[in-house]
C-alpha cells in the first residue's frame, strides 16, 4: 500500500513542506493587516511577549491569532471533510459545499439566529447552542445524501440531489429571514459571508476541538477508507464493518462541516478541492498519506485563501467566499473534464 | 464421501432481493432451495445462461446478500455468526465490476487483499510484499505491477482483480467472472493455476465463466442454474452428456433463436439460417483441416455431402503429414484446380454453383 523506500521520503518531504507552507502563511496572517505591526516587534513579542504596544498586542492576540487558527482549523476539516465524502460515496465532486451539508448546517445556524427569537426565546447566543445546531443541520444533510445514493444511481443524481438541498435548505433560511427580528437578520447575514475573522478568542478552544476530534477520528479511518476506494462489497468482503466505517465517516464529516459552519459560516469549494489538489500533488490513493495530506494542505490553502481576501481595494476585506470560489472552481470544472474523458471513476 | 469437512455448505438456501427491486426482482433469476457444499481442494464451476441468479448466488453464499430461505455454514458455523473480519480471513472474492481506482498501480490493488492480515494502520510487513510478489509472478503481472490500473487493459485489470483475492490467501475462494475480458489462452492459464492452487493448498473454489467448455473440463464439479430456479449438480461432462447443458441456456428450442449447441465441443453456434446454395461432396482425412473445410463451406451456405453424383462440384482434401499443409483438390465437369487456401476453394465452387443455378432456370 505503501510505496517502498524513496517513494516514502519523498512523501514525508512533501508533507514536511505543506507544514512549513502553513507555517509561514500562518506567520503572514499575523503580520499583514490594515494595521501595520512592524515585523521585528511581532517576533519579539512572539518569543518575549514585549515590544508591542498594548493595542497592538490585543489586534494580534484577539484578532490575528484566532482568525490564523480558525482558516488552518477550517481549511484542515474542510479538506478532510470533502475527502471523507469522495471516497464514501464514490463521488468525486464530493464536498460538504456541494452536496448540501454546508447548507443543512447553515439552516440549523438560521434557526438558532432567525428562529428562536421569532418563537419568543432570545438565545443567549451560546457558542455551543449554535454548534450543536450546525453539526445537527450538517449530520441531517448527510443522512438525506445517504438515502439517496441507496437508489440514485450514478454521481450525477447524487450532485443534483446535494443542490436540491441546498436550495431547499436556502429556502427555509430565506423564510426565516422574511419573518426574522432585524437584528437576528444583521447576524445571521454578517454571518453568511463566510469569515475566518468572526470567531471570537473564547471560542477558539470549542472550535479547536471540534475540528480536533473530527481530524482524529477521520486519521485512524485510513486503512477502511482505502478498502472503500475498491467498493462497499469488496470493503466488506476484505473484513471492514460497514456499518461502523459509516458511523464513524458520518460522525467525522458533520462535527468538521457543522463545526466550520458554525464559526466560520458557509465556506464554499475548498472541500471538494484540497483532495483533488493532494491527490495531484502526491499521485497517490493512499489515504493513511492523503489524510494527512489533506489536513496540511487544506489548513495552508485556507490562510492562502484568507490572505487573498485582504487585497481589497483600499484595505477593504474581499469575501472569502469569492477567493475560495476562483480557487476551486477550476479544480471543479478539471475533475469534471478529466471525469468526462473517462480517465478516472473515482 | 469425502473425510473433509466442507468449507461451504448451504442448505435449503433461496436467494434473491427480497421484494425490494419490485418487478424486476422476480426476474433476476432466483435459485430455490439449494443446497451444496464445497469441500478444500475442490473446483467447482457455475454454469447458467445470463440471469440464471450466478451472481446472486456467490454474492449470497459469500454473505454480502442475505438469502431469502436456508442457511450457510462456513467451516460448519453459521456464516452470519462471523465478524466481517473473521470472514476476510475464510472467503475471498472477484465481483463481477472491473473498475480502476485513480493514481492506483497493479501491485497496489494485489497488495489491498493483504488487508485482513494487516494491522490497524493497514502497513504491509515484508512477509505480505512478499505474498503479493508471488502472485504477480503467478499471474504474468510482473512487468505491470506498477503501471497504473487506468493504463493497462481490461484484461489485465481483471487479473489484477483476481490477484488481489488470491493474495488474501482465503480458504474459500468465490469467483464471479474471473476469465471476463481476458483472452482465451490466458483464461486456460488461469483456470490452470486455480486448479494447482486447489490441489496443492487445498483451497475450495467455485467460479462462474461463460468460457463453457474451458470451464467444464478444468472443474471438478458443476453447478448449473437452470431457468426455473433450479440447481443441476454433478461432473460437467455428464450434465453436458445428459443434455442438461443445452436445456439450462438454450431452454426451450423454438427460443433459442436458432442456435444450436454441439455437443462435441461443448460449443453453442448459429447454423447459417439463408437458403442452401447447393451442393457439394466434401471429402478427406478427419482432423481440424476437414472440419474447418466443412465449417468455412457451410457457412457459406453449401450443403455437404460425403459421396454424390458426378455433375456436383467435388472438393478433396489432401494431407500427407499432420505438419504438411493442407491442400485441396477440386473438381467440377471439366474444371480442375489445386487450391491452397480454402479462401480459393470458395473462390472455385462459388461461381461454379451459381452459374449451375443459372442454368436450372
Amino acid at each position: 500500500m505503501t510505496p517502498h523506500g524513496s517513494g516514502i521520503r519523498g512523501h514525508l518531504c512533501l508533507l514536511g513542506l505543506l507544514a512549513l507552507l502553513g507555517g509561514a502563511l500562518f506567520g503572514g496572517e499575523l503580520f499583514f493587516g490594515s494595521v501595520n505591526i512592524p515585523l521585528r516587534g511581532t517576533l519579539e513579542y512572539l518569543l518575549t511577549g514585549e515590544g508591542l504596544s498594548p493595542e497592538e498586542a490585543v489586534i494580534l492576540r484577539e484578532l490575528r491569532f484566532p482568525r490564523g487558527c480558525a482558516a488552518w482549523l477550517g481549511g484542515a476539516s474542510l479538506g478532510v471533510a470533502g475527502l471523507l465524502m469522495q471516497t464514501w460515496f464514490r463521488n468525486p465532486l464530493g464536498g460538504p459545499f456541494l452536496l448540501g451539508t454546508s447548507s443543512g448546517a447553515s439552516l440549523g445556524v438560521a434557526l438558532v439566529l432567525l428562529g428562536l427569537p421569532l418563537a419568543g426565546r432570545v438565545p443567549a447566543l451560546g457558542s455551543a447552542l449554535l454548534l450543536g445546531a450546525s453539526f445537527g443541520g450538517a449530520l441531517a444533510a448527510l443522512l438525506v445524501i445517504l438515502l439517496g445514493s441507496r437508489s440514485l444511481r450514478g454521481n450525477t443524481g447524487i450532485l443534483l440531489l446535494g443542490l436540491m438541498l441546498g436550495y431547499l435548505a436556502n429556502a427555509g433560511v430565506t423564510v426565516l429571514l422574511a419573518f426574522g427580528s432585524l437584528s437576528g437578520m444583521r447576524s445571521y447575514l454578517s454571518w453568511s459571508f463566510g469569515t475566518f475573522g468572526g470567531i471570537s478568542p473564547s471560542d477558539l478552544p470549542l472550535f479547536a476541538l471540534v475540528c480536533a476530534s473530527a481530524l482524529g477520528i477521520s486519521l485512524g479511518l485510513g486503512k477502511s477508507l482505502n478498502a472503500l476506494l475498491l467498493g462497499e462489497s469488496y470493503a466488506a468482503s476484505l473484513g471492514i464493518s460497514l456499518g461502523r466505517v459509516r458511523f464513524l465517516v458520518f460522525l467525522a464529516t458533520a462535527l468538521a462541516a457543522g463545526g466550520v459552519t458554525a464559526f466560520c459560516g458557509p465556506v464554499a469549494f475548498l472541500g471538494v478541492a484540497v483532495p483533488h489538489l493532494c491527490r495531484g500533488l502526491f499521485r497517490s490513493w493512499d489515504h493513511r498519506l492523503l489524510l494527512p495530506a489533506c489536513i496540511l494542505g487544506g489548513g495552508a490553502l485556507a490562510l492562502g485563501a484568507d490572505l487573498l481576501t485582504r487585497l481589497g481595494p483600499r484595505g477593504t476585506l474581499l469575501p472569502l467566499n469569492a477567493v475560495t470560489a476562483l480557487l476551486g472552481v477550476p479544480v471543479v470544472l478539471w475533475v469534471l473534464f478529466r471525469y468526462r474523458s473517462g480517465e478516472g471513476e473515482l | 464421501m469425502s473425510p473433509l469437512l466442507p468449507l461451504l455448505r448451504a442448505e435449503n438456501l433461496t436467494t434473491g432481493y427480497a421484494g425490494r427491486r419490485g418487478s424486476s426482482g422476480e426476474r433476476s433469476g432466483i435459485t430455490r432451495n439449494f443446497s451444496g457444499e464445497i469441500f478444500p481442494g475442490e473446483m467447482i464451476c457455475l454454469l447458467g445462461s445470463n440471469g440464471s441468479g450466478k451472481s446472486t448466488l456467490l454474492r449470497t453464499l459469500g454473505g454480502f446478500l442475505s438469502p431469502l430461505e436456508g442457511r450457510i455454514f462456513l467451516e460448519e458455523k453459521p456464516l452470519e455468526g462471523y465478524a466481517p473480519s473473521e470472514r476476510a480471513k475464510k472467503i475471498g472474492v472477484v465481483h463481477t465490476g472491473n473498475p480502476s481506482v485513480p493514481y492506483m498501480t497493479v501491485e497496489d490493488l494485489v497488495l489491498t487483499g493483504r488487508h485482513p492480515h494487516t494491522p490497524w494502520h493497514g502497513g504491509l510487513s515484508e512477509r505480505d510484499r512478499e505474498r503479493g510478489a508471488r502472485i504477480l509472478r503467478l499471474l504474468g503481472l510482473e512487468a505491470l505491477q506498477k503501471r497504473l490500473l487506468e493504463k493497462v487493459s481490461d484484461g489485465e485489470r481483471r487479473r489484477a482483480w483476481l490477484g488481489r483475492a488470491l493474495a488474501q490467501e482465503t480458504p474459500l475462494l468465490l469467483l464471479d467472472e474471473p476469465l471476463a475480458f481476458i483472452d482465451l489462452p490466458g483464461g486456460a492459464a488461469i483456470l490452470h493455476l486455480l486448479r494447482r492452487l486447489a490441489a496443492e493448498e487445498g483451497r475450495g473454489i467455485l467460479f462462474s465463466s461463460h468460457q463453457i467448455q474451458g470451464a467444464l473440463s478444468m472443474a471438478d464439479r458443476t453447478w448449473l442454474l437452470t431457468p426455473s430456479g433450479e440447481c443441476l449438480q454433478g461432473v460437467g461432462e455428464d450434465l453436458l452428456l445428459r443434455g442438461d447443458l443445452e436445456r439450462a441456456y438454450l431452454g426451450d428450442t423454438e427460443n433459442s433463436g436458432g442456435v444450436r449447441f454441439s455437443q462435441e465441443e461443448a460449443l453453442f453456434f448459429a447454423p447459417p439460417s439463408r437458403e442452401p446454395l447447393g451442393e457439394v461432396v466434401l471429402s478427406g482425412p478427419s482432423g481440424a483441416a476437414l472440419k474447418w473445410s466443412r465449417s468455412a463451406l457451410e457457412r457459406r451456405g453449401f450443403c455437404l455431402l460425403s459421396s454424390g453424383p458426378p455433375e456436383l462440384p467435388y472438393v478433396e482434401l489432401r494431407q500427407g503429414f499432420p505438419e504438411d499443409s493442407p491442400v485441396w483438390c477440386c473438381s467440377w465437369g471439366e474444371q480442375k484446380r489445386r487450391c491452397a487456401s480454402l479462401e480459393e476453394v470458395l473462390g472455385f465452387v462459388e461461381p461454379s454453383v451459381r452459374r449451375k443455378g443459372k442454368d436450372s432456370l
